[in-house]
């Protein structure tokens, strides 16, 4: 595809005498529009001095806007004129106020564009931990949204009470025994389901492990054997997952069963 | 090449009701597959055909004996959807938008997506090939994935994503049998195949619920083991990170509420079911309750053993983690101390889940109870240790009504059972319940010395006993009756046969006509299957049920 230019690029020279020629003709348009802008100021003010009525005032302040829009149009700022025009349209002698404070130039930029572009030091990771922590800017995520999972059983909604007891059930310590006990009376059969579940899994995970060890120290029984059953009903015992009268008693075999190994350990080490 | 992901073991006649079942009948043994064996067999002057949904590594061999009246069965295999003709460049938009409505349904967004995803592989032919295994359907499910799950791992939403949406294309393929109402056995897979032959033939539908589907699924995803937990969520509840679990978890109640939009009535066996229905999303006006039938008259005639013998706990259930057997045995152990002679009878089949049976064996040894603790599998007739036992016990974790229960009760047995399902009920009555007085205990669950206290009051007080055993012998014939709950159902099947049906979709076009999908073709097919859907409007199911014939007088 072929594109053909219909002027040539622009030299120094025209482009200086075209700057100028368009800097007087914004300067006009400028002014043309600040004089309606003043004009339209005038209006109002005799209007205040009951010269004419509303729809004089209306009609007149309509056709100043209008002139003051076409002589805009021409102006290299021209959304900047536009919006101080169409605040005096607006709020009339006010508006061109608002807007006449609008447009007065800002503050320089002083910053040293140099400067801006070299390259900052990066502070290590460490560094910005510091100074995250030291300027208060460092927050553990939802940190403030955990509750104690007893209170959530008690008093939330029955999808975070499964929420829970999924925790509890992955995260089981013998500290979380209340929550899975208070959640077996719920009265929503779903969470008393769940809870159910998990503590059926968590003693049926005891009782295999001390089955199994059982098994061992039956077939071949050793000081080592005998040392793993106790310890294993003793933490049993401890899981919290028991009434203290069975918790009690499989304390009492795994401490039996301690004593047992020691006796035997005891025995071979004399023999040595 | 996997098998077809359809077998259909009979040629079918047409049906008057065709029941759908996940994971159950006739293949496993349970609660369920026994109640839709009773409800067939009930109605013999009904036809019945069977869709079973299972996956391929489940062994089919049927463990009920089929009923006469059971005209055909379909297997529906989830993890061998069809798989459609081989896409084309073209069909990248296709795919896309097929890709997005299963997205939509697995995330449970309201709307027509089920019935638009049916539309699409009903029209396009479009199977696996094109919706899971190309690279169109790879980078839809890319975008899944960022939507979903983005700080998940990929590989695990991959395979998430290929088995729940692989599901979704197995069912909206199924070859529909000709039938003039279709049941539900559940919502999930059973729900939304419900689902489909209601868009598709336009017949009713009918979805019972014994348990909540989406409450077991929140049970069972809460546990499981096999699906990994970052743990970034800490002990922070209901602040947590999307995790796996979510997204399966929102699948099954997606299809939760597919089932329900669908369904002309939902039915469930007790008033507790429905909270749980309703907060699914199922609409009020649906419901209906209709609770489990025995044959209390056989029941009823089982006469007591008067011999001497020692005292005897009975308890019927298959040997699963479920029925917390374990706790069953612990509470036996600590029942002996007062009771010393109690002997346990356990009936039931340990064949679902060896493992546990075996553990549950381990563990009457552990406790030193091989001469208190039997168990004897399953027996031709459980009616002949009812008469011979003194109370039955039920330590399940969870239940809906249990037969085995009714069944015990009607015998005049007293009962101990955990606080699951309708049990409280059955037990201790409820508001207006005719008959008052407690039939037995309810204790937690998981609640070994509660369950052996509760036994023991009733062993060591034998006329107490009796008389709870009286109460649940009135109570059980004036609700649970089977011939009430068989004429409530046919009632149910009379009333939704004599609906008109609604629109009928075209048949669906096999994968080597996809080609023109254009008026013509479709037009045709649209014609033909509106004469045969005519036609097959006009069942004899109406005439079967007749006003007059008992089960015509209404639900």
């Amino acid at each position: 595809m072929h594109v053909r230019l219909e002027h040539g690029p622009a030299t120094p020279a025209t482009t200086q005498a075209g700057h100028a020629e368009r800097s007087v003709g914004t300067a006009i348009a400028a002014l043309l529009v600040l004089g309606l802008l003043v004009l339209d100021t005038a209006l109002f003010m005799l209007f205040y001095a009951l010269c004419f009525d509303v729809a004089d005032l209306l009609l007149l302040h309509g056709i100043l806007c209008s002139m003051a829009v076409l002589s805009a149009l021409t102006l290299a700022r021209r959304i900047a004129w536009l919006q101080l025009i169409g605040w005096t349209a607006c709020l009339g002698p006010f508006g061109a106020l608002i807007g006449a404070m609008l447009l007065l130039p800002r503050k320089a930029d002083n910053t040293d564009l140099a400067e801006v572009a070299a390259p900052h030091p990066v502070p290590s990771r460490l560094t910005a931990l510091h100074t995250a922590i030291n300027d208060h800017r460092l927050r553990i995520l939802g940190a403030h949204a955990s509750r104690p999972l007893l209170d959530i059983v008690i008093e939330a909604t029955t999808a975070e009470k499964l929420d829970a007891l999924s925790l509890i059930a992955k995260r089981y310590t013998p500290a979380l025994a209340p929550a899975l006990k208070k959640a077996l009376e719920d009265t929503d059969a779903s969470v008393r389901v769940l809870a159910a579940t998990v503590l059926a899994q968590l003693n049926n995970d005891h009782t295999r492990h001390i089955g199994a060890l059982q098994n061992v120290t039956q077939a071949r029984p050793t000081h080592a054997s005998w040392r793993a059953l106790g310890e294993a009903r003793l933490a049993y015992a401890a899981s919290g997952l028991l009434d203290a009268d069975r918790a009690q008693r499989e304390a009492d075999e795994g401490r039996a069963c301690l004593a047992r190994a020691k006796r035997g350990e005891a025995e071979m080490a004399r023999r040595k | 090449m996997p098998p077809d992901a359809v077998i259909t073991q009979q040629t079918a006649a047409e049906a008057d009701v065709c029941l759908i079942v996940e994971g159950g009948y006739p293949y496993i043994l349970g609660g369920v597959g026994s109640w839709m064996d009773a409800l067939m067999r009930a109605s013999p002057q009904l036809r019945f055909y069977v869709i079973s949904i299972g996956i391929a590594a489940q062994p089919r061999v049927a463990k009920y004996g089929i009923a006469e009246n059971v005209v055909g069965i379909t297997d529906v295999i989830l993890d061998q959807a069809p798989a459609g003709y081989a896409p084309r460049r073209r069909d990248a938009g296709l795919i896309a938008h097929g890709v997005r409505l299963m997205q939509d349904v697995l995330s449970g967004a309201p709307g027509g997506s089920f019935e638009a995803l049916i539309d699409l592989v009903r029209e396009s032919g479009l199977g696996r090939a094109a919706l899971l295994d190309s690279k169109p359907a790879w980078t839809a499910m890319e975008r899944v994935y960022r939507e979903t799950l983005a700080n998940g791992s990929l590989i695990d939403f991959f395979w998430t994503w290929r088995f729940l949406a692989r599901s979704l294309l197995a069912i909206v393929t199924v070859p529909l049998p000709r039938a003039s109402v279709f049941h539900a056995v559940s919502t999930g897979y059973a729900g939304l195949t419900g689902a489909y032959a209601r868009h598709v033939t336009g017949r009713p539908c009918v979805v019972t619920e014994h348990g909540i589907y989406t409450n077991e699924r929140r049970i069972e995803l809460s546990v499981a083991d096999w699906i990994f937990d970052s743990g970034a969520g800490g002990f922070a509840v209901g602040t947590k990170p999307a995790e796996l679990r979510e997204v399966w978890l929102n699948g099954f109640v997606g299809f939760s509420r597919v089932a329900y939009a669908a369904a002309d009535l939902i039915t469930t066996q007790y008033r507790a079911n429905q909270e749980y229905q309703r907060a699914d999303g199922a609409p009020q006006e649906k419901f209906r309750i209709i609770p489990n039938g025995i044959d209390v008259d056989v029941y009823a005639s089982v006469v007591k053993s008067t011999a001497p013998r020692k005292p005897t706990v009975l308890m019927i259930g298959r040997i699963v983690p479920i029925k917390d057997i374990r706790t069953f045995i612990t509470a036996i152990s600590l029942l002996k101390p007062l009771v010393p002679e109690v002997v346990a009878l356990l009936i039931g089949p340990e064949e679902e889940d060896p493992a546990y049976a075996a553990g549950c064996r381990a563990l009457v040894a552990q406790l030193g109870l091989q001469d208190t603790v039997q168990f004897l599998g399953r027996v031709p007739d459980v009616k002949a240790y009812l008469g011979y036992a003194d109370v039955i016990a039920l330590s399940s974790i969870s239940e809906a009504q249990p037969i085995a229960l009714l069944e015990a009760a009607a015998t005049g047995l007293p009962a101990v059972t955990t606080d699951v399902g309708s049990c409280r009920e059955i037990i201790e009555g409820f508001d207006g319940d005719p008959v008052h007085g407690r039939g037995g205990y309810v204790v937690a669950a998981c609640n070994p010395k509660a369950m052996a206290e509760a036994l023991a009051a009733i062993l060591r007080d034998p006329e107490a006993g009796r008389a709870m055993g009286r109460v649940m012998q009135q109570r059980i014939p004036q609700l649970y009756h089977k011939e009430r709950i068989r004429r409530l159902y046919e009632g149910l099947y009379a009333e939704l046969a004599a609906e008109r049906p609604k629109t009928v979709l075209a048949p669906q076009v096999v994968p080597f006509m996809s080609m023109p999908r254009s008026g013509i073709q479709a037009m045709w097919h649209r014609l033909t299957h509106r004469v045969l859907s005519n036609k097959h409007t006009r069942t004899g199911l109406s005439a079967r049920l007749q006003p007059g014939t008992p089960g015509a007088s209404g639900a």
